[in-house]
């Protein structure tokens, strides 16, 4: 009897041996890919501040007087005077901007066909 | 509850959508509109569309609140193209203070508003012709404020440094 089970075990050693050293034979040697480095996470985790961050620095460039071009005498100026410039051109107001308008008397294009 | 088992509120006498029918020559349930029919509202809209309307205070008021609901997220409140949906992103539209947008004429943006350029598709449906005319000139006092001269705006030069 102990003969009976010792040579079961026997043979249950000897089958699951016989089957590592088939599998590890027969399967495709995989290559781990190296690690890399995940890119940040697509997210905004701050959009408050984010949008914070846009109006404070488009509200600068919309208000207050700076150089654009010192040669030229081009300036920024805020958006508020330049809409009452505007309103103040009358027809001439959806004209292009920085075109010589000085000049009197210019043969005007159609604004619109 | 027996009035449950009943189908006869499900199935109404009716024409179901798109059904054929022979009620009519063509044989289509759906009524296509008559030959040269035209909605409510299409003429005044076209003719707002193409006369520019005077600009005034209030108009460009108009334009500056539009402007900042619908132009402002690609665009940016300045006009330089930098709005937020572009730093989350999306590829950013050209800025306004170029050589080559400052020189279009108005109607250019009124038809960009219209039909829509590139990636922007067109804001008809939700900014009405007179609006769209607004935006062009508040676009117009984006640009004045980045390329003004001095003899536009005399009271600048007390103001640099």
């Amino acid at each position: 009897m102990l003969a009976a089970v010792a040579g079961f075990a026997l043979f249950v050693a000897a089958a699951m041996g016989g089957l590592k050293l088939s599998y590890d034979r027969g399967a495709p040697r995989r290559e781990r890919p190296p690690p890399r480095a995940m890119p940040q996470p697509g997210l905004q985790i701050d959009p408050a501040g984010d949008l914070k961050r846009l109006l404070d620095a488009q509200g600068e460039a919309l208000s207050g007087y700076a150089w654009v071009d010192r040669e030229r005498g081009i300036v920024r100026i805020p958006v508020a005077r330049a809409m009452e410039i505007l309103a103040g051109r009358g027809a001439a107001a959806l004209d292009p901007v920085g075109a010589p308008a000085a000049a009197p008397g210019p043969i005007k294009e159609s604004r619109r066909p | 509850m027996a009035g449950c088992q009943d189908q006869n509120l499900f199935q109404q006498k009716r024409l179901d959508t798109y059904a054929a029918s022979r009620i009519w020559p063509d044989g289509t349930s759906a009524r296509p509109l008559p030959e040269g029919a035209v909605a409510q509202g299409d003429l005044a809209r076209d003719a707002a569309l193409a006369a520019p309307p005077e600009v005034t205070p209030a108009l460009l008021g108009l334009g500056r609140d539009r402007y900042d609901v619908f132009c402002s997220p690609c665009h940016g409140y300045d006009g330089d193209g930098h709005g937020m949906i572009v730093q989350r992103g999306f590829p950013p539209p050209p800025s306004y203070h170029s050589e080559r947008l400052r020189a279009a004429p108005a109607s250019h943006f009124v038809d960009v508003i219209t039909h829509g350029y590139g990636v922007m598709y067109a804001y008809a449906a939700r900014v009405p012709p007179a609006e769209r005319w607004a935006v062009a000139a508040y676009i117009r006092a984006l640009q004045l404020s980045h390329h003004a001269t001095l003899a536009e705006a005399p009271e600048a030069a007390g103001r640099l440094r």
